[in-house]
């Protein structure tokens, strides 16, 4: 009756073979998992933990350029397709400025990628527990101060990066920040080139490094 | 309680299925549409008909309002419940719609209060025991459903509307919240109250419905496909529920099947990226085995080039020792040729000879040279004189024979002549100009007077010489002549203008006689013969001439006897006229002339005669100077022959000095050629020298190229060690050359190379020293010497890297097995599970599909009774069992077909072939109730039909209500519709309850209290209801009494 309600026209196919019931649960799945911050744990919503109905999802997903990521614990968000990442990237979408890129990639060092380098962190994920603290950021930054908090901010307003709750290992007065819950969107086939990016550019000579060559190589 | 609902969201936590077997027997609604607050008694088996009387007709009283509600408080799905149910706020009262936005305004939230009790309890003590109060209270903003509920009865109370609808805040307020510290919300509300069991099939008008969902009253049946019907039919039957557990099943296959999918593709990534990694530490051992080789031919290279440096620097140094004998050699011719070239040099006598003989030489010829140069000069100067000589000779034959003195006594004598004969000229000269003169004034009139005519003509004033003025007759001449000679320089002025005249003339030298005349006679003149007549007719001189006349003696001389003059003479020439004075003037002139012509032939000849003797002057001159330049040429002469004897004489002086000079000058060049010889010779001696020097250096350098300390430090050891070393080696390779070995070494070490690092590996990739030395060392690109030097350096960089990577390798290899090993059985394992999970759905959709098939038999069965009992000619269902989803999640379809009967006899043909739509809704009313009555669920239903009967003809109408009728009678369902008015009469008679909503009046905001009646079996219960739901008071110890959720389950 309302407007408000009636879902957009490319959903229709998908959503008319569904029962009332379903048809709610699949979308307020797809609201769930495409505006929430953090991934959606399966026990909230039916369609997550149902495989048909996360089916009838996917498919909801995919028409927009999306589709459903999981995350460890049985939770659930989205992101954007392989392909349709790729077509985007190369068509020059890039909503981050360079310096904005930049911190990040200071964060996810700090954060992530040379915990899981000591083995402290397993998984292939880009969330961590480990907080960067804008003194680590600073010091070898590059750019000026006030960019590199600009961008902080931003990053952090886009969900990027998030600050750590203060514990006793920071500094008292000093802020540290996390890798935002955003990341949970990459895909595992980003992830894991952002994994292998990381690896060429930090161990060009580790054998690990020659086996992601081989395989790009050689796909 | 049901097994079915093993995922329910909390479902074991919370309150589930709080209403249970319960029916509703009382409704009542605050702030909904128009409605009033009255609590309406309801019953649980059979008909209930709503009615409307609005202020026209059944239009605009509330009815689909009402029958919304009750579908809202039975949780139809047609809300959309897990959305929110969005669209309840649609059912809150607006004043826009009710037309009453000047006295009312919207309210913010409504409710629907539902009390439930058992069906069979029929006193007030049981009802009260057994009651359960629901609120659902509407929020026009999200979240628009709230839900709350009280064991017992708790509704609003009060005697009037406002009462009821005042209290019903705080009565709201007292319940307490249900879910925890918040409400239940719409998409809990199915669960929570009926234990998602259905209790409601509705089809709502489209005033309040909120969306065209698919619902087999809501649509016309052909509108629905096969797997909708079977949907719907689920749902009644409960199989909704078993079919749920499949699904989970299916769930859990497929999460299996992920898993195992994924294990498979991680398992193949590892592989394919660990083939890689392997392939990398099988080339590292083969390149430690190439590189002991390699290492080993270095070691024979360095012995060979050991041994072969020897030999070398041996050769060297005997070569060394023969060109020191030959420089020795050298270096004595050398000084040999050195000491003969500075004898040479050192020659004092001969130099001193030459320079001797060359001077005299000099001397001479330059002795000879000056004597010619006089005689030459001398020679000119006699040429010159001759000339002269002929000139002055020519010139002095002027001369005439006479000597320079008396030339020049005549001379003198003639200039003197000349002078005196200029001094007559002169004089002649002057007389003939004035006389000139004196006869060009006659001849222009101005001899008289002139200057003072001149100035009077200038004023104006007339006048003229008297001479002119006076005219004498021949006859009168002899006496006038005389007397006018002492006024010939006079003037005649007019006697009127006298004073003018005298003024002017006072300033002007000379003197003026100025003679006044008479003005004109205006008559002809008075000729007296004793007066001369005037020639000017301006002028009348009558006055002066008789007193002239008067003065005058007898004789003409005597002019004036009174004063005594006289005047003597003889006037050849009229005195008076400008004739006579003219030629007077020319006479003069004339004789005057003669007298110069005369002077003038004197003048001329004296010049002539001067010139003469001026001539012979210069002539006499020349001849004494011709005499003195032959004296001159004489004396020359004897001096040239005075040098030419001296000439003769020098001339064989000269010829010996010239003689000397050749011979010295001769012996000084074979000198100097003599010197030059050795000089040469001296060069040749220090080149050869220099050779022999180079080739030292040459072959030094040699020995320390060898380099043999280095080469003995490359062996580490004597030369007979290294010696014995290759004598140890196979028969073949003793032969063999350093070169051989360097390029045997080089192959070695490059094949190593390119096992460590196979061509493409980005330089940045390698370790910083092979880094260097294959790159920036160029060992790559370059040929054998580049590479020769870098190999001890590069083993040893390369052993350092393999024996760094040999620990990691190994490491390496372990973690590959063990991986492998683990990667494997993580698969295996996923695989079992998935068997199993495939397994166990499958047994359980075997099952299952027998369940469903008993249960839409008996649908089927139900159908066909229902239908061939109300009306129909036989019904049935079609439900072919679907084939298991190819995916596992992909839902398992099944499909319902209805079909019936269009005739007695006829075969059954499907539902959506092409019917009436009458026919359409009564087999959907049939089929609802033949599938809630086949679910065999205890559960009551309720079926909400709004505009009942819409589309039925008259009979039609009659058998559908008889339908609902005796459904409801004989099972567990309570039909509620919403009739038009002409349906009111079929309907009184049928319904268990007759409700009619009441609103008199457009201008009211609210309806009245609407009429309630039972039929005759339900009469007395809907009294018990009313009162008992009208009796309802708060007790004061009621509040916190019970507490939902706990008394439910």
């Amino acid at each position: 009756m309302t407007n408000v309600n009636a879902a957009h026209p490319v959903f229709e196919p998908i959503l008319a073979e569904l029962s009332e019931q379903h048809r709610d649960e699949v979308l307020a799945a797809f609201a769930a998992v495409e505006h929430s911050t953090q991934p959606v744990p399966e026990v909230q919503m039916p369609a997550l933990r149902d495989a048909t109905l996360r089916r009838d999802l996917q498919r909801l997903l995919h028409r927009v350029g999306r589709t459903l990521v999981p995350v460890g614990n049985a939770r659930w968000t989205s992101g954007y397709r392989d392909d349709v990442a790729a077509e985007l990237t190369a068509a020059g979408w890039n909503a981050l400025p360079v310096i904005d890129r930049a911190v990040l990639v200071l964060v996810l060092i700090h954060s992530v990628a040379i915990p899981r380098s000591e083995g402290k962190l397993s998984g292939d994920s880009w969330i961590s527990a480990r907080p960067t603290t804008v003194s680590e950021l600073l010091r070898y930054a590059q750019p000026g101060r006030g960019d590199v908090r600009t961008a902080l901010r931003r990053l952090r307003a886009a969900g990027l990066v998030q600050l750590a709750p203060t514990r006793g290992r920071t500094a008292v007065g000093e802020s540290a920040y996390l890798p935002g819950p955003q990341l949970h969107r990459l895909t595992p086939v980003a992830r894991r080139v952002l994994q292998q990016e990381l690896i060429l550019a930090a161990a060009p000579q580790s054998p690990l490094a020659a086996a992601i060559r081989a395989r790009r190589a050689h796909p | 309680m049901s097994t079915a609902r093993t995922w329910s969201a909390g479902g074991d936590a919370g309150p589930f299925d709080v209403v249970g077997n319960r029916v509703l027997v009382g409704l009542q609604v605050v702030d909904i549409s128009r409605l009033s607050t009255h609590p309406v008694p309801m019953i649980s088996q059979g008909l209930v008909t709503v009615a409307g009387q609005g202020p026209k007709d059944s239009n605009g009283a509330g009815k689909s309002s009402l029958i919304a509600a009750v579908s809202l408080l039975h949780a139809d799905e047609q809300w959309r419940l897990a959305s929110g149910a969005a669209a309840a706020a649609e059912l809150l009262f607006t004043a826009e719609l009710a037309a009453q936005e000047t006295r009312w305004s919207s309210v913010d939230r409504g409710y629907v209060i539902g009390v439930f009790a058992d069906p069979s309890a029929d006193t007030v003590a049981e009802l009260s025991a057994s009651a359960l109060t629901v609120w659902l209270r509407i929020n026009r903003k999200a979240s628009h459903v709230h839900l709350r509920w009280h064991n017992g009865l708790h509704v609003p109370y009060g005697a009037t509307e406002s009462e009821r609808a005042a209290g019903v805040d705080s009565l709201w307020d007292a319940l307490p919240t249900s879910n925890g510290r918040t409400d239940f919300h719409a998409n809990r509300l199915a669960s929570v109250l009926y234990g998602s069991h259905v209790r409601c099939v509705s089809f709502l008008s489209t005033s309040v419905r909120s969306s065209p969902a698919a619902n087999l009253l809501a649509q016309p049946l052909n509108d629905l496909d096969p797997r909708r019907i079977f949907d719907a039919i689920s749902t009644l039957t409960g199989l909704d529920r078993e079919l749920e557990q499949e699904q989970v099943l299916r769930s859990a296959e497929h999460t299996h099947r992920a898993d195992v999918r994924e294990a498979t593709g991680d398992l193949d990534r590892w592989v394919q990226e660990m083939a890689v990694v392997e392939a990398g530490i099988t080339r590292r051992v083969e390149a430690r085995r190439l590189l002991g080789a390699a290492a080993a031919a270095w070691q024979a290279r360095c012995a060979r080039r050991f041994l072969d440096g020897v030999a070398r620097t041996d050769e060297i140094q005997h070569d060394l020792k023969n060109l020191g004998v030959r420089a020795a050699e050298l270096q004595v011719e050398l000084s040999n040729a050195e000491d003969e070239l500075a004898k040479l040099n050192d020659d004092e006598q001969l130099d001193r000879n030459f320079r001797e003989v060359e001077r005299s030489w000099k001397e001479l010829t330059e002795r000879d040279k000056q004597l010619d140069t006089a005689h030459q000069v001398a020679a000119r100067r006699l040429e010159e004189l001759a000339g002269e000589h002929r000139q002055f000779s020519d010139k002095a034959r002027g001369a005439d024979g006479r000597s320079v003195v008396t030339a020049q006594t005549e001379e003198a004598d003639a200039l003197t002549a000349v002078e005196q004969a200029l001094g007559a000229k002169g004089v002649a000269e002057e007389a003939e100009e004035r006389a000139s003169k004196r006869l060009a004034a006659a001849e222009s009139g101005e001899d008289v007077a002139a200057e003072e005519l001149q100035a009077l003509r200038e004023e104006d004033i007339p006048a003229a010489p008297l001479l002119d003025v006076v005219q004498l007759d021949p006859d009168q001449r002899r006496d006038w002549e005389p007397r006018l000679v002492p006024y010939r320089g006079a003037i005649v002025i007019p006697r009127g203008r006298a004073g003018e005249a005298r003024t002017k003339l006072a300033g002007q030298s000379g003197t003026a006689t100025l003679v006044m005349a008479d003005p004109p006679q205006p008559h002809a003149p008075t000729h007296s013969t004793s007066v001369p007549a005037s020639a000017d007719p301006r002028f009348d001189l009558s006055t002066f001439l008789s007193a002239i006349v008067d003065r005058a003696g007898a004789q003409p001389s005597e002019i004036d006897v009174a004063a005594g003059v006289l005047v003597v003479g003889e006037f050849a020439e009229p005195l008076t006229g400008r004739a006579a004075r003219i030629a007077a003037a020319r006479a003069d002139h004339r004789g005057k002339a003669d007298l110069l012509t005369k002077v003038e032939k004197i003048l001329a000849a004296e010049r002539r005669a001067l010139s003469r003797a001026k001539t012979r002057t210069e002539a006499a001159a020349a001849a004494e100077k011709a005499d003195s330049i032959v004296e001159k040429m004489s004396e020359l002469r004897a001096a040239n022959r005075g040098r030419d004897e001296r000439r003769t004489a020098l001339k064989p002086v000269l010829d010996a000095a010239h003689k000397a000079y050749a011979g010295v000058l001769g012996a000084k060049q074979a000198r100097e050629e003599r010197i030059g010889n050795l000089r040469s010779a001296e060069g040749r001696l220090k080149h050869e020298l220099s050779e022999q020097d180079e080739t030292k250096t040459k072959l030094t350098d040699e020995r320390l190229a060898l380099d043999l300390p280095g080469r003995e430090a490359a062996w580490g050891d004597s030369p007979e060690s290294a010696h014995r070393f290759l004598l140890a080696l196979d028969a073949e390779l003793h032969t063999r050359t350093t070169a051989w070995w360097n390029e045997e070494t080089q192959h070695q070490v490059n094949e190593v190379v390119r096992r460590c690092f196979p061509d493409g590996t980005p330089h940045d990739e390698m370790p910083a020293e092979i880094r260097e030395l294959l790159i920036e060392q160029r060992w790559q690109r370059g040929g054998l010497d580049v590479r020769i030097p870098l190999v001890p350096d590069l083993i040893r960089a390369l052993l350092t890297h393999l024996n760094l990577t040999e620990r990691h390798d190994l490491y390496e290899q372990r973690q590959i097995a063990s991986q492998r090993a683990q990667r494997t059985g993580d698969l295996e394992a996923a695989r079992q599970g998935l068997s199993e999970a495939e397994q166990t759905s499958q047994a359980h959709r075997a099952s299952l599909a027998l369940g469903i098939k008993a249960r839409l038999k008996k649908v089927s069965d139900e159908f066909d009774r229902l239908d061939q009992r109300y009306g129909g000619y036989g019904a049935g269902l079609d439900y072919p069992e679907p084939e298991p989803p190819a995916d596992s999640d992909r839902s398992w379809q099944w499909t319902v077909t209805p079909k019936w009967r269009r005739a007695e006899g006829q075969r059954m043909s499907g539902y959506n072939l092409r019917s009436n739509t009458a026919q359409m809704d009564e087999k959907a009313v049939k089929l609802v109730c033949a599938a809630a009555l086949a679910g065999g669920g205890s559960r009551p239903l309720l079926l909400v039909l709004d505009e009942l009967g819409r589309n039925l003809g008259k009979q039609h109408r009659r058998e559908a209500v008889a339908l609902f009728e005796q459904i409801g009678k004989d099972r567990d369902i309570t039909v509620i519709g919403a009739l038009q008015d002409d349906m009111e009469r079929y309907a009184i008679e049928a319904s268990g309850l007759y409700v009619k909503l009441r609103r008199r009046s457009d201008s009211m905001a609210y309806n009245e209290a609407p009429v309630i009646v039972g039929d005759e079996a339900n009469r007395a219960r809907v009294e018990l209801l009313r009162d008992w739901l009208n009796s309802y008071r708060p007790a004061d110890n009621e509040s916190g009494e019970d507490t939902p959720g706990k008394g439910a389950e």
